[in-house]
């Protein structure tokens, strides 16, 4: 019950801050601009020619300023929260909030709030994109994966046109892509929310360590995607560990779920220890 | 910052440098000019049929977001925890800040030398190609612009971080690079002003190399225009430092 209250209080107190403010209106003003651009590219197109309102959503690999977006990720998911306990240090409330609900509770609920701000500032500005593209554009099969069931569609969709020695080729989760391309943007909307939470919750747990300048918060997620484009290059056979590329809808190849697997447990790992480690710094 | 943790920051690039070289160090000798290997490993190109332009990559801009970070609160430290006690002993608030941005200029010169003497060691390693004058012209040309490059968006995010707090002013800063770097891209597709070249110099990301190789004028007209940027960053950020109403900004009493 005192979880609950303890994220409930900080949820509230982050939904106030500017630094979630900040975070949201970068993301929201990034959605709406690539929509726009978008609108204004397809000004004049012929409605035959025109790609379908699955591919136009952010997204999707080559939406409008996608890589613009991908440069400021890493930092806009450390916005929302990840600052609050130097914030808490600052301003020397945490005695008498951990004294209310201990220390436990305290640090499982900053945890769990980091979560869900990083969450929810991907999730409902990548929500209302969505909803845009598919009121304004139309719903027809000229894809970003070549011409509806020609050649080269299903080669890209199985991937049998790969011809690098790499762990995996084509669309994951092709039987959903083809069931409904709505539903699959929507679950990677949801992917790419929930890996925005998990960064935010890491970059969260690093203010544990990191007491003393906030801004340094900024370099370990950004240090971990530019390793992550690092190793891509170094890997014998081609194994992607760009995880942005895990998290938007693409074909490319060399996805492979260890990759994911052993991030996310890392990440777990790193959760309980830097929880025992917070908790026990604040022992009385 | 005491001056054991200035001095980790800035030589924290040495090693950060040839990490992120390891594969260019076991891969095999190719037979480039240094020089070019050098410009390459920091600038990305855009050419047309006439020009060709210089601009930072997206991808390799890791030593310019580090420096921000690192320095970004140098001088904005002092006014949020401690500016009561500092400008109630000091007579000059602009001299104060003429001083602090001067040595940020030379912590970021120094931090540049480093980068790029690793940068050239690792090209030397690589190229089968020996230094000669032309990589000793590069070096210094693009010493002097990366330097300033540096001094300039740290010091930005330094005077609105007085203002607004050191992460939304590196937040800020960083999605202006990255506008500035989009906007170089698409210069040709910019409507009027995408016909004209030279207009590419005033996007202080973009034109920072034009012509590096053969056009003396260019490069005259580029380094001016960053010396005029420096001064007026001076400038403007003294008169702000000096009208910034400290009793708002203080934490020294939390």
């Amino acid at each position: 019950m005192d979880l609950i209250r303890s994220i409930k209080m900080q949820f509230c107190i982050m939904i106030t801050s500017i630094s979630f403010k900040v975070g949201f209106s970068i993301v929201m003003l990034y959605v709406l601009v690539s929509y726009i651009t978008t609108l204004v590219l397809n000004m004049n197109t012929d409605i035959a020619f025109m790609y379908s309102a699955h591919d136009m959503f952010c997204g999707v690999e080559y939406s409008a300023l996608r890589n613009n977006f991908e440069a400021v990720f890493p930092f806009i998911v450390v916005f929302p929260f990840s600052f609050s306990y130097l914030t808490d240090l600052g301003v020397k409330v945490h005695p008498y909030v951990i004294g209310r609900m201990g220390r436990r509770n305290y640090f499982a609920g900053k945890i769990i709030t980091n979560f869900l701000g990083s969450f929810i500032i991907i999730f409902i500005p990548f929500c209302i994109n969505l909803l845009l593209c598919y009121v304004t554009f139309p719903w027809n099969n000229n894809h970003i994966f070549g011409d509806y069931n020609a050649l080269n569609y299903a080669e890209t969709l199985l991937g049998t046109n790969i011809v690098v020695n790499t762990v995996q080729s084509g669309l994951p989760f092709v039987k959903l892509y083809l069931f409904s391309p709505m539903a699959y943007n929507f679950l990677f909307l949801c992917i790419i929310s929930l890996f925005s939470g998990i960064l935010g919750t890491v970059s969260g747990l690093f203010s544990f360590y990191i007491t003393k300048f906030k801004i340094l918060l900024f370099v370990p997620i950004y240090l971990l995607f530019y390793l992550g484009n690092f190793l891509t290059i170094l890997s014998k056979r081609y194994i992607s560990f760009k995880l942005i590329e895990y998290m938007y809808v693409n074909h490319m190849f060399g996805k492979s779920f260890f990759v994911i697997l052993s991030f996310i447990l890392a990440v777990i790992l790193f959760s309980v220890f830097s929880f025992r480690y917070a908790c026990k710094k604040e022992e009385i | 910052m005491s001056n054991w943790e200035k001095f980790i920051r800035i030589i924290s690039i040495v090693p950060v440098t040839f990490f992120f070289s390891l594969y260019s160090l076991i891969s095999d000798k190719h037979d480039i000019a240094i020089a070019s290997m050098l410009t390459g490993k920091i600038f990305g190109s855009v050419t047309d049929d006439t020009s060709k332009a210089f601009v930072l990559m997206l991808s390799n801009i890791l030593y310019l977001v580090l420096f921000n970070i690192f320095f970004g609160n140098l001088i904005s430290e002092d006014f949020r925890f401690s500016s009561v006690y500092l400008f109630s002993r000091l007579r000059n608030r602009k001299v104060w800040f003429y001083k602090r941005a001067f040595e940020l200029l030379m912590i970021s010169s120094v931090y540049a030398l480093l980068f790029l003497v690793s940068n050239l060691m690792i090209c030397t390693f690589c190229s089968t190609s020996k230094i000669e004058l032309n990589e000793v012209k590069i070096f210094l040309v693009l010493f002097g612009l990366i330097t300033m490059i540096l001094a300039i968006t740290t010091i930005i995010i330094n005077l609105l971080a007085i203002k607004f707090g050191s992460t939304t002013a590196f937040i800020a800063v960083y999605i202006s690079v990255i506008m500035l770097i989009f906007l170089s891209l698409k210069h040709e597709s910019i409507p009027f002003l995408g016909k004209y070249y030279f207009v590419r110099l005033f996007n202080p990301l973009s034109g920072i190399v034009l012509n590096l190789f053969d056009n003396p004028i260019a490069q005259s007209i580029v380094a001016f225009y960053y010396f005029i940027l420096m001064v007026l960053t001076f400038i403007l950020g003294g008169r702000f430092v000096d009208n910034v109403d400290i009793a708002l900004l203080d934490c020294e009493s939390i």
